[in-house]
């Protein structure tokens, strides 16, 4: 081993100002994709939330109109995933999973809450991957357990905010089955075996609070909507609703 | 209509499967520490040695990097095709000290910078020094963090070796450390942990210039022999 050091040559003359400005090199390579990486990461997230939000408007709009919309911007969004993925091959991938991830799990929310609208089921792990493909079927980019567990808790807020929009336009029976499908949702969640996964613990807790929400809601509802039958209940509701706004017009 | 449970028991597997794979990782990194303390409690020694003792004791330490070389190789067995970044937190700090000892073990015993050879040999595993490693390697980060380590303790050394009657050391070491100083000057470093403990080389450089400073206030180090001196502990 000793032999081995002193025999090197470059051992002998280690010129410092070489090595570092070849480290340099290396080092801003990798600054500078990671930060193309979070760039993309963060322009994804945010059309992924714009994706969200029309998929709320489902309680205005025909859930079709809202579908087809949908669509195109999920186009949209896999271009962008498609031509971040070059950056994130190989060892890559982990190396900047951080950056990324963010990006993954919020598309993931996006897509298992349409999902959700559109077939009333939990988007497999599967299936989201199969959005990462290309024309020629090849998997550009690979998803986490994590990143699709932590996505699907997230699908969790969205669903209460849908269940208790659905309560207040009167759709009663959307909300219940909003509320079964958050209960099991959360027992599947209630099997897994959480340490280590600190981001996931803090997740499950909001799942929680998610689900006690809508159940509040549909209590709420049962208890109330057993006095009146349900189109009163709602012509009740909307009479005052429109009551208030009226007031607030007149405030101002 | 219930939630697939099948896509629930899939996740749980795959779970499992990588908690295990991190205790593997674990029970690794704990044995590498231990060995890693044992070169370090080799090496301290120096900080009360003779001049003389300096070469010999850095041979010693040296001598046992065929240990780390294994856990390295132990380590990477574990780790997945790809998968080395996934893993890669567990170890880094063990690695970094690991490659400090290496880089402060080189400098005794030829008062120079470790090159990438070296820890490449020492270690047995590359040095990723053009990203382009898809399997178990040393990053350029985890070098430059064991630099920023052998500063401090090098400040720690020009203090000792004055006590114990070196007086040309410190001399050597301040100009060794601003030179390394330099080369980081060269980085384009962004806001992470390196740019903060880059920051921190700056005070160990205090450090050494008072020690630099008091022993030629009182004319200690030999300015006239000091080429001399030099020359012998080169070869």
């Amino acid at each position: 081993m000793e032999t081995e050091i002193q025999s090197s040559p470059l051992g002998q003359n280690v010129d410092i100002k070489t090595l570092f400005t070849s480290l340099r090199v290396t080092l801003d390579h990798h600054y500078d994709r990671k930060e193309r990486i979070v760039k993309q990461s963060r322009d994804i997230t945010g059309l992924s939330k714009k994706l969200i939000f029309l998929a709320h408007r489902s309680n205005q709009k025909s859930l079709k109109s809202i579908l087809e919309e949908a669509e195109t911007k999920k186009k949209e969004i896999l271009e962008l995933f498609q031509k971040v993925s070059c950056e994130l091959e190989g060892i890559n991938y982990y190396k900047y999973h951080k950056s990324i991830s963010p990006a993954i799990q919020e598309f993931i929310e996006a897509i298992s809450f349409l999902e959700y609208l559109e077939h009333n089921r939990l988007i497999s792990m599967n299936d989201v991957e199969l959005n990462f493909r290309d024309k020629s079927g090849n998997q550009y980019l690979q998803v986490t357990v994590e990143d699709y567990v932590l996505g699907i808790a997230d699908l969790t807020g969205e669903l209460m905010r849908y269940a208790i929009n659905s309560v207040g336009k009167g759709d009663h029976d959307r909300a219940l089955q909003v509320c079964k499908f958050l209960r099991s949702l959360k027992s599947d969640y209630d099997l897994l075996k959480v340490s280590g996964y600190s981001l996931l613990g803090r997740k499950l807790d909001g799942i929680k609070t998610n689900l006690a929400k809508v159940e509040d809601a549909c209590y709420a509802l049962t208890i109330r909507g057993s006095e009146y039958p349900k189109e009163f209940y709602q012509h009740i509701v909307s009479e005052h609703a429109r009551n208030y706004g009226d007031n607030m017009d007149v405030d101002e | 209509m219930s939630v697939d449970l099948a896509i629930f028991k899939q996740i749980e597997a795959s779970m499992e499967e990588e908690s295990m794979r991190k205790d593997e990782i674990y029970s690794c990194v704990r044995d590498y520490e231990k060995t890693c303390r044992y070169i370090m409690a080799v090496l301290n020694r120096v900080h009360s040695a003779s001049s003389e003792e300096v070469p010999e004791i850095a041979k010693e330490a040296l001598g046992r990097f065929n240990e780390v070389k294994q856990h390295l190789a132990n380590l990477s067995k574990i780790v997945p095709h790809q998968q080395f970044y996934k893993y890669y937190d567990h170890w880094c700090r063990t690695l970094q000290k690991s490659l400090f000892i290496a880089a402060f073990a080189i400098y005794l015993s030829s008062e120079k910078l470790i090159s990438s050879e070296q820890v490449e040999n020492l270690c047995g595993v590359k040095l990723n020094l053009n990203n382009d490693l898809q399997d178990f390697h040393i990053t350029v980060e985890d070098f430059l963090h064991s630099f920023v380590t052998l500063t401090d303790e090098l400040s720690r050394l020009a203090v000792n070796s004055v006590t114990a009657g070196d007086y040309n050391r410190p001399l050597k070491i301040s100009k060794f450390v601003k030179e390394l100083y330099t080369g980081f000057q060269l980085l384009n470093l962004k806001n992470d942990s390196l740019r903060k403990r880059f920051d921190a080389i700056k005070y160990h450089i205090k450090k050494i210039e008072e020690v630099v400073y008091d022993v030629s206030l009182r004319k200690l180090s030999g300015s006239t022999n000091d080429g001399s001196t030099d020359d012998t502990i080169m070869k």
